[in-house]
């Protein structure tokens, strides 16, 4: 299966995870000294109403800056984080209703490949208990059945089976992420969250794991949902891209029209933001650069989130919300000033 | 043409470890004319970062240090100086900036005395001058509201303007060389454009020298004039910006930009990878230290290493085989 062949992913493909309404807020500040007196609670709205589908068999890229809500969204879809409101369905099932228990079946179904692969290796545990772990816990396969279930998996990431009883930390950054992701499809799981999974690797490193996880999409029907601010290689993985700002969907389109024909004004800035690898292209290029930092999300922009930084921000911007509306055929955009068409 | 900003020849330095002498830096050469970017790209250890150190004297004395080599910086040999005579050039003849602007701010002083401290210290102007100059340069920066931010700490700003707060401090005492260690690396890729086309203003109004380390060839193309490549602690080729990306001579050049998908148009099928791992630099092996992860390598790669040599118009490879030009 190539990648281009899906470009019309949008109109086929049943939704193997279905995101309604999903809001994750966060209370920080002083919690106050005697039954609250003198509480300072602010809210932080991570994920402030997202609608969002991810279809069997594709890969969904998300984007955004750090802080506008796309790790908190992939933990909130694998329950790792308790939504505030609004539903996430896996299979048809509602997560959110269900309590621990339930949830367990669905655990093993839905797993998650960390940004930084020395964190989420544990530095006393041989490599191949943190493989077996899992697999016993789900009881995948029988207890005598374990040791060789972790050699094949580490084949399958291209690891020598013989590396099992050796520690994270004899390994470099790149052959602990194939670790991560050999504990990762250990249960057979169907929906893979990876969250920034090459950010922490050398750029020669980079290439090798992008092409295992496609490798083990075509392999094991996997869905992905990939999230990452490196446009360059959401461009390359991705079937549909969804770009999120400040807690919200702003854009969301296949990955031909997203980066074919950008809409909204984020994404545009986004997008010419990328260096090129190209000095030609770079110096001739029109560059939109944004003025200053996302705000905060504790208490984000009223109307628009971004109009503080759009370009080309109109007085309605600062009144009314625009809804994630759809300008162009299967092409999703969250923008006043964006005509239908 | 006349005399580099800084003229680096035969640099090589030392590192002890346990593992033995570690060479990170290996006869490395290369010169920076006024009001030039040299870009020098590479994966983490391959010696960028220690060439940037060496140049300014803060290799750690007790992990080792310059051992050969001359660093011409506005045609004095820092390499033969005192540690306090080389001090004294730095700031005033040589800005730095580094990866994490966190880290290289005092958390616990304020950001317009931390920048204020730097010009008392080597202009020796006094403290009102300091505290105006401070807020001039911060206001060019791109700090809104300098004056009111001058007494807030580093904790108050975000990492884009913590990174403009230390470009400040570099900028202070006017150098001739700004060293600039991945500075936007943290940094999302808004903030990065931002800071990008700042650098190229100021470096424009200055006529200033920059020496940029990266790993991102989109960063050097968009910046650099001139690229080095450093591999395994050598430079192993050097041209300019648009011979580096139109024709890469070394197979390392030439499978790290093809490693990258684009941005211009999606990568169809797999990405063109490269095999294996960075070298240990404690444990090299003779001849060429890419010859193992190289797509093309010939028998004398694995017996003798490559010089950095003329393959073209200033254009220097170090390979046996380098990559023909394209039709």
């Amino acid at each position: 299966m190539t990648k281009d062949m899906t470009q019309d992913s949008n109109t086929n493909g049943n939704a193997l995870v279905d995101i309604k309404n999903l809001k994750t807020y966060f209370e920080v500040g002083s919690k106050g000294i005697i039954f609250g007196l003198g509480a300072n609670r602010n809210i932080v709205r991570a994920v402030d109403g997202v609608d969002l589908t991810i279809r069997e068999g594709e890969t969904l890229g998300l984007v955004g800056e750090s802080g506008c809500g796309k790790s908190t969204l992939g933990y909130t879809i694998l329950q790792l984080e308790k939504p505030t409101e609004g539903k996430v369905s896996f299979e048809g099932t509602d997560l959110t209703k269900l309590k621990k228990n339930e949830i367990r079946p669905f655990r093993k179904k839905m797993q998650i490949v960390f940004q930084d692969p020395a964190a989420a290796l544990d530095p006393r545990q041989t490599i191949g208990e943190a493989i077996a772990e899992p697999i016993r816990t789900h009881r995948i396969v029988k207890d005598d059945e374990v040791e060789e279930r972790v050699e094949e998996l580490l084949k399958t990431v291209g690891l020598n089976p013989y590396f099992k009883n050796r520690y994270p930390h004899e390994f470099s950054g790149g052959q602990q992420q194939r670790i991560v992701i050999a504990r990762a499809l250990s249960v057979n799981p169907t929906f893979i969250v990876a969250d920034e999974p090459i950010s922490a690797l050398d750029v020669s490193i980079q290439a090798q794991i992008i092409n295992l996880l496609e490798e083990l999409q075509d392999q094991f029907q996997l869905t992905y949902l990939f999230i990452s601010h490196d446009l360059r290689v959401v461009r390359h993985i991705s079937d549909r891209v969804a770009v999120m700002y400040l807690g919200k969907v702003v854009e969301r389109a296949s990955t031909v029209d997203l980066y074919g024909e950008p809409l909204h004004p984020y994404t545009r800035a986004l997008l010419s933001g990328v260096p090129a690898p190209d000095p030609v292209l770079a110096r001739k290029r029109d560059r939109i650069i944004l003025v200053g930092d996302v705000p905060s999300p504790i208490n984000p922009p009223s109307g628009c989130r971004f109009r503080t930084r759009c370009p080309i921000a109109v007085e309605m911007c600062a009144q009314d919300e625009p809804a994630l509306e759809e300008k162009r055929e299967n092409h999703w955009v969250a923008c006043h000033l964006v005509e239908a068409g | 043409m006349s005399e580099p900003v800084l003229s680096v020849k035969e640099l090589e330095t030392h590192l002890y470890s346990r593992e033995g002498t570690i060479r990170p830096v290996n006869e490395v050469s290369f010169d920076i004319q006024q009001g030039e970017t040299l870009g020098i790209v590479g994966e983490s250890g391959s010696g960028k970062t220690m060439t940037a150190l060496s140049i300014m004297g803060l290799i750690p004395k007790n992990l080792g240090g310059v051992v050969g080599g001359s660093v011409v910086l506005d045609g004095e040999d820092l390499a033969q100086m005192s540690d306090s005579e080389v001090r004294r050039r730095r700031s005033t003849k040589m800005g730095m900036i580094f990866q994490d602007p966190a880290t290289s701010l005092n958390p616990t002083m304020k950001v317009g005395p931390q920048i204020a401290e730097t010009m008392k210290t080597h202009l020796g102007i006094n403290d009102t001058t300091a505290r105006n100059r401070t807020i001039e340069l911060l206001d060019r920066v791109g700090i809104p509201s300098p004056e009111g931010r001058y007494n807030n700490y580093p904790f108050q700003f975000s990492g884009g303007m913590r990174q403009r707060v230390m470009i400040a401090i570099a900028l202070s005492c006017d150098p001739l060389l700004l060293i600039a260690d991945e500075p936007t690396t943290a940094l999302d890729v808004t903030i990065q454009a931002q800071l990008l086309d700042f650098v190229r203003e100021i470096k424009e109004e200055r006529g200033m020298s920059v020496m940029w380390i990266t790993h991102d060839l989109g960063v050097v193309a968009e910046l650099c004039d001139q690229v080095a490549v450093m591999y395994a602690g050598s430079i192993v080729e050097k041209a300019s910006v648009d011979d580096i990306f139109a024709r890469p001579k070394h197979r390392y050049t030439s499978m790290l930009l093809n490693s990258m998908p684009s941005i211009a148009e999606r990568t169809a099928g797999r990405l063109t990878s490269i095999k294996g791992l960075p070298p240990n630099l404690a444990n090299l092996r003779e001849g060429c230290p890419f010859a193992v992860r190289c797509s093309a390598p010939v028998e004398r790669c694995t017996e003798e290493r490559p010089a950095l040599l003329p393959v073209g118009e200033e254009h220097l490879a170090a390979c046996w085989n380098p990559v023909e030009d394209p039709a």
